[in-house]
């Protein structure tokens, strides 16, 4: 397809871009020692506004199914692919006044809240599921979660129900990553973290001044920002803890990335790498990954309007369908992407792959959400084998029951303490070892 | 966060007429946006009353029957589909504890997917509406009620209020700390709106990160860096880059060779360096101009891929001159990429707009002559009167100071008098920081911050940097804070002086009050009507305004999108380049500027008789002698033009990537220009064009059909018209005679192998009260027909963005009071913000 622009100012630039040469198998191969039991790695990989179900979901279940057209870029995956038909958080299809009958589409993903649960506020949500794993194993690495997006906009929540921020732009993820830690002394660390604690102790006392001044109606965001306060107090501890040990320098030939790349393909691409680049360097082993938003466009694949738009279109039109189904396939591509470089990265005696629960969805599938029929029926698919903790190469019909499930499954294997999340009892028991 | 459906929000359910409806009550009664719609009957007055005086719950809900007939066999007692009881609603009538479950209701009676075609009974459509009505009454009190007792958010500084506010507290320009800062979340419209502003433990890495490199560029002693020079000739050029501090690449558009005279023809060249001192630099550009004969060339220039500006020079005779010269503030460490793109250089465009392509270019001709022909060159330039340069220079100087230590440091610390005291710096510096006066014992915080460090070893500077990092970091400085005692009423509490002058300034400048302002309110006249209205004028007239621009104009037109659009260069190459859609992103606010700068009329939004333009888009429009990229005022002839809703950016924005969406283009309008968005479609509602039908046809027969739907037609007998009126601009604004429509699977044949067949555009367009209009100029009329409409439209969306919250009831008193006073001021821009500065809801919480 032609995408040429008569003037090339964009197009100079392009060749600036720093490309992280992936996968691994030499850069960090000697980087994480061979242990007995390497962490589990959980990831959420998310899409917005759906996928034409139809074209997902295969059309056997058990262990011996064909992949679906959509998901065909998966092959080389299929024995570590496990696709869960008939998930959802059924909370996020009652009525509530923001989704705009998007079902778990916008907000309530990681969170599966009732939105509506508090009269008055449009929208409260809830604690989402990686902050729970954050919250329990997040001190074991310097970052407890990494979210990232292609566009701005997050589906993670802290406890207060408030929205933690995605980052899409690359440069600032590196140097999340690798910035300080990698030029600092420990001394110089040191120093950092007393005067940040000093700075914090004193900014604390006035917050709480403060909101005593005020009365309750005003003092909602003060509260917030003494929360954050504190969750980074708590971080500086963690980051002291870390500073104590080796810097962790930047893996040979990796540069810092020029920005965001023009392209959504290479910028997916190259956030993938980033991710690959934190779990590679242990630094996180907690991320969420927003990689398809509803109003993408992808004129490289010929699909140059709004996706959503194509979601409307797809139920009256053959030309709408094939082109949403087009970008539901080059999502799967993005997701493969991200797959072959954990699998490219040696972690203990496995990859990373193999020791990570990698969970792929939507929010919705092929119809709107609330109340519609079979809007309920999303795209659910996870990768990785959790360090052989559970069993894979599956799909799994469960008809309607809570996502809530696979999440409890998700942090059981990495360690965390966790029975239910809001209405799911209990782990997924058809994909227990 | 991005509320998709914002049902909660009241002037969809508000009436425009605001002569007809002074009081609050019956406004609440009349039908969503839809003027023409009087308030219909009587007894939704009397029930309106009723509401607003007893409690919600206990109310039977007229109509309760049509409800039992139809819909309680499959949600009631027996059988509850989707566990909707409805016997139990209607029994209860709570309609507060309910409130979602209603509102489900109403949104199916609304869309009228409720009973389901298949189940042999539905009410009438005249019981249909009585029941919507009644129920959107219903439900619009309580959510009024609910706003009211919601939270009265506190507004922090989002990121562009934080970089001025850095910048006029310190007064360093070029500071851009907020650039790591996570983005803000727009609610309502705007990202200054309160609820909307999130905070996180990422916001308070970025701020404690921010304060840090601040401090760095505004409080530094010591001896003077060095200011180095970098320069680079092209006589000098060396394909290889060594390892010169000045690394310049060019992209095709410099021609020579190693040793000869080099011409730039135009096109982008770049520069790489690095700096090894963040600070003030300056990049020159030279060049000796050959061949010009007073034509204008316009250049853009970028750093590190962003902070674009725009040059424009006409060279006369042929000595050395100053093509580009910039500052521009940068930080240590990486590298940094300048660039300067020649795009306005006639002889290319003239080309492209011959239809000569870029490989058959005398360009790409001159450039393989040359390489294979050197002595020919000058023949081939002499030949084609080309302008070009010779004698290339990019010089890069820094860091600058204009005295040491620099300025700020010097204000800083003045106030000690040469004394390493923390107390008087921080006296003098506080209340700036906090917009406020700073008690003895709350600076004595401050300066126990700054001893404490100087006892743990750190020398004077560090610890007062540590103490002024605490202040940036404290909810005094990043929040707005205004102190109603803990009991008072919403809209009770009188703003102090100081409340006032930070309100003014963030509304207006957005950025923290100056030295006048400061002064006014320590000396308790700032809240004189008098002393506010010439305080507003006198504001209005400083340049700082243009803030107002980038903030509010640029989110009310939603010009910060247009960047990011994609349209399909398979079909709009020939038109639309980069220097277009830079152009038309830019378009709209210059427009909103000149309007504000000249205190115009605001109809001139709807229909002016002149346009803001530069070169690309005045060539874009058909408009002659405009050349270079400064935009300016230039009178227009063509009837088809002058509007905001004839101008690319909108046309543009509320286009798909390959055809119109008239759609998208009547609800921009109705949200934007009248702030009366429409409701969401309802649920699974297909494309337009249906596979069923595989002719071609021209929108307005697919909309035509569309409205036939009864489901449809309620909102777009509204919508449509608006975009159907504009349908004469295709997809990226460009005006047509006919519509063109093309098979999609067209999209990427040569132009030659596409069959697309073309329509003529109906006679008219018949709005939904009957007004029928044939072409744009009477659509523009149309419009101006409109005006207290749109008066109201841009108040409400004034008031959201200067008070940062959603609109309340009480406020629409106010509204109605600016609207009027408007009218009697020719609708005047300096009026409108006149009357908001002065209104009551400006001036309390």
């Amino acid at each position: 397809m032609k995408t040429h622009r008569p003037i090339t100012r964009r197009t100079v630039l392009r060749g600036l871009g720093a490309c992280i040469p992936l996968p691994f198998l030499e850069i960090m191969a000697t980087a994480a020692p061979a242990v007995e039991q390497r962490p589990v790695r959980l990831l959420w990989l998310y899409t917005q506004s759906g996928a034409w179900m139809d074209e997902f979901t295969p059309t056997a279940t058990g262990a011996d199914w064909q992949l679906s057209k959509t998901l065909e870029p998966l092959a080389e995956f299929r024995s570590e692919v496990n696709v869960l038909s008939g998930l959802r958080h059924a909370n996020a299809f009652k009525p509530n006044p923001v989704v705009n009958r998007h079902g778990q589409d916008q907000v309530c993903h990681l969170t599966g809240a009732d939105l509506g649960r508090v009269p008055g506020i449009s929208a409260k949500n809830s604690v989402s599921i990686d902050q729970i794993a954050g919250y329990q194993l997040g001190e074991q690495t310097r970052i407890p979660t990494l979210n990232v997006s292609v566009t701005s906009g997050s589906i993670s929540f802290n406890a207060n129900g408030d929205r933690v921020p995605s980052e899409h732009r690359p440069e600032l993820i590196f140097d999340r990553l690798f910035g300080d830690r990698s030029s600092q002394s420990a001394d110089q660390m040191e120093r950092r973290f007393r005067r940040r604690t000093s700075i914090l102790d004193s900014v604390g006392e006035q917050t709480a001044r403060l909101t005593g001044r005020l009365g309750q109606a005003d003092r909602d965001k003060l509260d917030s920002y003494m929360t954050s306060l504190r969750e980074v107090e708590r971080r500086i501890e963690v980051e002291r803890r870390w500073a104590g040990k080796e810097p962790i320098p930047v893996p040979e030939g990796i540069q810092r990335p020029a920005g965001v790349p023009e392209s959504r393909s290479r910028h997916i691409r190259l956030l993938c790498d980033l991710v690959t680049l934190a779990l590679a360097t242990d630094q996180t082993r907690i991320v969420t990954f927003k990689l398809g938003d509803m109003g993408c466009q992808y004129p490289e694949i010929g699909c140059p309007d709004g996706y959503h738009g194509y979601t409307h279109g797809a139920h009256g039109n053959e030309d709408q369908r094939r082109r949403m189904c087009t970008v539901d396939r080059a999502r799967v591509e993005h997701l493969a992407y991200l797959l072959k470089q954990l699998r490219g990265t040696p972690d203990g005696e496995q990859d990373l792959l193999h020791n990570s629960f990698v969970h792929y969805a939507s929010g919705m599938g092929s119809t709107h959400g609330e109340g519609e029929r079979d809007g309920d029926i999303i795209p659910n698919l996870t990768a990785g084998r959790a360090g052989g903790r559970i069993r894979t190469g599956l799909h799994l019909d469960f008809g309607r029951r809570e996502l809530g499930h696979l999440y409890v499954s998700m942090l059981r294997t990495a360690g965390a303490q966790i029975d239910r999340f809001v209405e799911a009892e209990g782990p997924l028991r058809e994909i227990e070892v | 966060m991005r509320i998709v459906r914002s049902t909660v929000d009241f002037p969809s359910f508000w009436g425009q007429d605001a002569r007809a409806a002074r009081s609050g009550l019956r406004r609440l009664l009349e039908r969503a946006f839809d003027p023409v719609q009087t308030i219909r009957l009587a007894c939704l007055l009397t029930l309106g009353l009723v509401l607003c005086t007893s409690p919600v719950r206990g109310e039977a809900m007229p109509l309760a029957g049509v409800l039992n007939r139809h819909c309680v066999e499959c949600h009631g007692d027996f059988v509850s589909e989707a566990d909707l009881r409805l016997d139990k609603l209607l029994a209860d009538a709570d309609f507060d504890r309910d409130f979602l479950k209603w509102e489900h209701l109403l949104g199916r009676l609304v869309d009228r997917t409720m009973p389901p075609p298949d189940h042999g009974s539905a009410p009438t459509d005249a019981e249909y509406d009585q029941m919507i009505d009644w129920l959107r009454v219903k439900l619009s009190a309580i959510e009024l009620r609910r706003a009211e007792t919601a939270p009265r958010w506190m507004r922090r500084l989002n990121r562009a209020e934080y970089d001025n506010t850095i910048r006029d507290l310190f007064g360093v320009t070029g500071l851009s700390p907020s650039g790591a800062f996570p983005e803000d979340d727009a609610l309502h419209g705007f990202d200054n709106v309160a609820e909307g502003l999130t905070l996180s433990p990422l916001h308070v890495e970025a701020y404690l990160d921010a304060a840090d490199a601040i401090l760095s560029e505004a409080l530094i002693v010591g001896p003077q860096p060095e200011t180095r020079t970098l320069r680079h000739t092209f006589n000098y050029y060396e394909k290889k880059d060594g390892d010169a501090q000045l690394r310049v690449r060019d992209g095709n558009s410099i021609l020579g060779k190693q040793g000869e005279t080099r011409r730039w023809v135009g096109g982008p060249f770049h520069g790489r360096f690095d700096v090894q001192h963040s600070g003030l630099y300056r990049i020159t550009v030279r060049g000796r101009p050959h061949q010009f004969d007073g034509a204008v060339a316009g250049f853009v220039t970028t750093m590190n891929q962003s902070h674009r500006q725009a040059h424009d020079v006409r060279p006369e005779g042929e000595g050395l001159i100053e093509i580009v010269g910039r500052e521009i503030r940068l930080t240590a460490g990486g590298s940094q990429v300048f660039e300067i793109d020649w795009t306005e250089n006639q002889h290319r465009l003239g080309q492209r707009r011959a239809g000569i392509s870029e490989s058959a270019s005398p360009f790409r001709q001159l450039s393989a002559v040359q390489k294979m022909f050197p002595n020919e060159r000058d023949r081939w330039f002499n030949e084609l009167g080309w302008p070009y340069f010779t004698d290339l220079e990019v010089e890069i100087v820094g860091p600058i100071y204009e005295s040491w230590p620099p300025p700020a440091t010097e204000r800083l610390l003045s106030p000690a008098g040469g004394q390493e005291r923390f107390e008087p710096i921080l006296k003098a510096f506080l209340p700036r920081a906090f917009r406020r006066p700073v008690k003895d014992d709350e600076v004595a915080v401050f300066v126990a911050i700054a001893e404490a460090e100087q006892a743990a070893g750190e020398p004077f500077l560090e610890a007062l940097r540590q103490a002024i990092a605490a202040a940036l970091v404290s909810p005094d400085f990043l929040f707005l804070i205004e102190t109603p005692p803990p009991e008072s009423q919403r809209g009770g509490y009188v703003l102090n002086d100081y409340e006032l002058a930070s309100r003014l300034s963030y509304f207006l400048w957005s950025t923290m009050p100056d030295d006048r302002l400061f002064e006014l309110a320590a000396a308790g006249r700032l809240s004189q009507p008098d002393v506010l209205r010439a305080e507003v004028d006198r504001m209005l007239a400083d340049p700082r305004d243009s803030a107002m621009t980038d903030g509010f104009a640029a989110q009310w037109l939603g010009t910060r999108r247009i960047p990011a659009l994609m349209p399909e260069p398979a079909l709009f190459r020939d038109v639309f380049d980069d220097a277009v859609h830079d152009a038309i992103a830019r378009e709209p606010l210059e427009f909103f500027e000149t309007i504000r700068r000249e205190n115009r009329p605001i109809t001139d939004f709807l229909a002016s008789d002149f346009a803001v333009v530069n070169g690309p888009l005045a060539r874009f429009y058909g408009i002659e002698g405009v050349e270079g990229q400064t935009f300016r005022k230039v009178p227009i002839a063509d009837p088809n033009r002058g509007s905001l809703v004839t101008q690319a950016g909108f046309l543009t924005l509320t286009s798909e990537a390959t055809r119109t969406s008239p759609i998208k283009r009547g609800a921009w309008i109705l949200e934007r220009l009248f702030h009366r968005p429409p409701p969401p479609p309802p649920p699974n509602v297909g494309t337009l064009i249906t596979e069923d039908d595989p002719t071609l046809r021209p929108i307005h027969e697919h909309l035509n059909k569309h409205r036939e739907i009864a489901a449809c037609a309620t909102c777009h007998r509204r919508i449509d018209p608006y975009g159907l009126a504009l349908e004469r601009f295709d997809a990226v604004g460009s005006y047509r005679e006919k519509e063109k429509v093309l098979p999609p699977e067209q999209v990427y044949l040569p132009a030659y192998k596409q069959k697309p067949v073309f329509f003529e555009f109906p006679k008219e367009t018949v709005f939904e009260d009957g007004t029928a209009v044939g072409s744009v100029p009477e659509f523009k009329e149309y419009l101006l027909g409109r005006k207290n409409d749109f008066a109201r439209g841009l108040t409400e969306q004034l008031m959201i963005y200067c008070l940062g919250r959603r609109l309340l009831v009480r406020d629409q008193d106010d509204i109605d009071q600016i609207v009027d006073q408007l009218a009697d001021a020719d609708y005047r821009f300096g009026e409108l913000v006149r009357q908001v500065v002065l209104s009551e809801a400006f001036r309390t919480r």
